[in-house]
């Protein structure tokens, strides 16, 4: 017995190693955005000021909101997406599984800022989307898709399927096909069937990928940073400019501690809608 | 036999020892110190340095890279409690911000001689510029409709969605020249602002970075940078390139400093010191010039013969100088400002 606890412990010493050190940097940017400050200074003292300053102006909230409706429709879309490709993997057999599971993983594992720069390859003034809709005559000079919050919705869509796709696959896979089979034969239609059953049992790994793709997206610093061109900033980007072009670390702190607490409610927030939707399952 | 009082003044002596040896006996430099620098390229200008001076020294030079100078800054600012390099390479901006947060350690004339024979506009206490980087315009001949030659050319409608501009490379100096250009200066950057969003039919996008804007040049995104630092493109010159680099009046001359880190212990900043000595003599200061494509700061080096086709005659007039302290207090409102006038289509 004693043994047990002592190998619970050990095996629990990593993961609470790095929780402590999360812990003492969350701690730490705390203290700080109660500090006063100045360019490149973290002062001694205690004050609000910095939250002040950020939430009494509605040019620092736009970061804010902007950055919650891009990562809102954008998840949305990704969800869409994610999901047909998760679906025709479960239908479809173990081979074009293998082969559509490889395609995720090398670009869920190739580097971010290189997958971001193909994507600039691609929607570039002379990428391929434009080239090929010149050559086909369907537009006559190029789209300006770079550089705007289209750019940007397409990046972060196309970066976060894997992580969207994955937790639905799983979900699905635990979907019992007898319960499909049984539906069917109680005379349910496919779309029925569908709806009813097979997208209704598959809502947790839905839950689970709206969840992380929706954190993924509202903290992206890389994807509107190389495809927005300062035109379709989030909030990660203010913030490392506060902090990194401004020095100004003290509101650069104070900024990304009100842009945790509101990733927690938004957290909280799905959380319970999912399991409002979910809990018929779990009945 | 050693009795107790042996043994207890035994133990005095060995206590005594460390304090003997730092206070009684004069420092010797460190085997090794830490460079902070650019990346890339950037470290191949001072290798040459870096390795005659391990010969002549025996202190070796490690390369610790930066981002830009203002990720070193960030850097400098997080060790502050324990330093972890020695030297500092720079810009003229961030050494302010550094020296007004008490980062950098003061350089001592006598412990470098050179710094007394340096123009005295390149020393501050606690940095010496160790080259002269010409900014201007840098631009591909093939897609720009005309030959660029002054800074109001940018304005001209035959650029429309053809311009890329910054206000992140040196710390707002394009803005600064828009407000020149408009009667204003950096503490009448009004005009600045005025006179940047009579530019925005021309800007394509805005860039952050030196790659950044030689990546949208090289993918055809824009034709024009606005604001371009000749070591950047400096390789890219030459007879036959479809690229050309401008450096229209008013001119700038980033001046590009050394410092030597504080809090780093006597042996460090002795060799530290003795390295910053190293920079500034003329015969490196040539071999540095050379291969970044920038004017040497100690006017008894020799020009690079590949510069003088490029920027005006040396010495270079009309150069402007700008009041870095003040860019500092001001360049959090600018980013702003930037953000919500500039940057909005």
């Amino acid at each position: 017995m004693h043994n047990k606890k002592l190998l619970v412990a050990a095996l629990l010493l990593p993961g609470a190693a790095i929780i402590a050190v999360f812990i003492a940097m969350m701690a730490s940017m705390v203290r700080y955005s109660f500090s006063p400050g100045g360019v490149s200074v973290i002062g001694e003292g205690f004050t609000f000021d910095n939250y002040w300053k950020f939430l009494s102006s509605w040019f620092y909230w736009s970061y804010l909101f902007g950055s919650l409706r891009i990562s809102l429709y954008c998840t949305f879309i990704s969800a869409v997406i994610g999901y047909s490709i998760a679906y025709a993997m479960y239908r479809s057999g173990p081979r074009t599984q293998l082969i559509f599971g490889a395609i995720l993983i090398i670009q869920l594992f190739t580097a971010y800022v290189i997958r971001t720069y193909a994507i600039m390859l691609l929607i570039g003034k002379n990428g391929i989307i434009n080239k090929t809709l010149l050559g086909l005559n369907i537009i006559q000079q190029p789209m300006r898709l770079l550089f705007t919050e289209t750019g940007v919705a397409i990046g972060l869509v196309m970066v976060s399927i894997p992580f969207m796709v994955f937790p639905i696959l799983a979900s699905l896979k635990n979907i019992s096909p007898n319960v499909e089979m049984a539906s069917a034969s109680l005379g349910a239609t496919p779309m029925r069937i569908f709806w009813t059953v097979t997208f209704s049992l598959s809502l947790p790994g839905v839950a689970a990928g709206v969840v992380i793709v929706y954190l993924f997206e509202l903290t992206s610093y890389i994807v509107p940073g190389l495809l927005g061109g300062g035109y379709a900033d989030m909030i990660a980007n203010f913030i490392y400019n506060k902090a990194m072009r401004s020095f100004d670390y003290t509101f650069a702190s104070a900024a990304a501690v009100i842009t945790l607490v509101l990733s927690g409610i938004v957290v909280l927030s799905l959380n319970k809608l999912f399991d409002r939707l979910t809990r018929h399952e779990r009945a | 036999m050693w009795n107790r009082r042996h043994v207890l003044a035994m133990g005095a002596s060995v206590s005594a020892l460390p304090f003997i040896s730092s206070k009684g006996f004069s420092q010797s430099p460190a085997k090794e110190i830490r460079l902070l620098t650019w990346g890339g390229y950037w470290q191949d200008i001072f290798r040459p340095v870096a390795e005659a001076f391990e010969k002549d020294s025996g202190t070796k030079v490690e390369f610790v890279v930066q981002s830009g100078s203002a990720d070193g800054l960030n850097k400098l600012t997080a060790q502050r409690g324990n330093p972890q390099v020695d030297v500092w390479t720079s810009i003229a901006s961030t050494v302010q911000a550094a020296t007004s947060a008490g980062i950098l350690a003061k350089l001592d004339p006598e412990k470098i001689p050179h710094l007394k024979e340096m123009p005295k506009e390149f020393v501050s206490d606690a940095g010496v510029s160790i080259w002269l980087s010409p900014r201007g315009i840098f631009y591909r001949k093939d897609l720009a409709p005309f030959e660029l030659k002054t800074w109001k050319d940018l304005w001209d409608p035959r650029l429309k969605d053809k311009v890329g501009v910054t206000l992140a490379l040196d710390r707002g100096s394009f803005l600064i020249v828009s407000a020149l250009l408009n009667g204003g200066d950096e503490h009448k950057i009004d005009a600045g602002f005025e006179n940047i969003k009579k530019l925005k039919p021309n800007i394509h996008t805005v860039y952050s970075t030196d790659p950044e804007s030689i990546k949208l040049l090289e993918t055809d995104e824009v034709a024009v940078v606005a604001w371009g630092a000749l070591p950047n493109v400096y390789h890219h010159l030459g007879p036959g390139s479809k690229y050309a680099f401008v450096m229209p009046t008013p001119h700038f001359l980033a001046d590009i400093p050394v410092s030597i880190v504080k809090g780093r212990g006597e042996a460090q900043q002795m060799a530290a010191e003795k390295f910053v000595e190293y920079m500034l003599q003329p015969q490196y200061q040539t071999i540095m010039a050379s291969i970044a494509g920038t004017v040497p700061a100690n006017a008894k080096a020799s020009i690079p013969e590949k510069l003088k086709g490029i920027i005006p005659s040396l010495p270079i007039a009309d150069v402007y100088s700008v009041d870095w302290a003040y860019v500092n207090s001001q360049y959090s409102a600018w980013e702003d400002r930037w953000a919500r006038e500039v940057q909005v289509r």
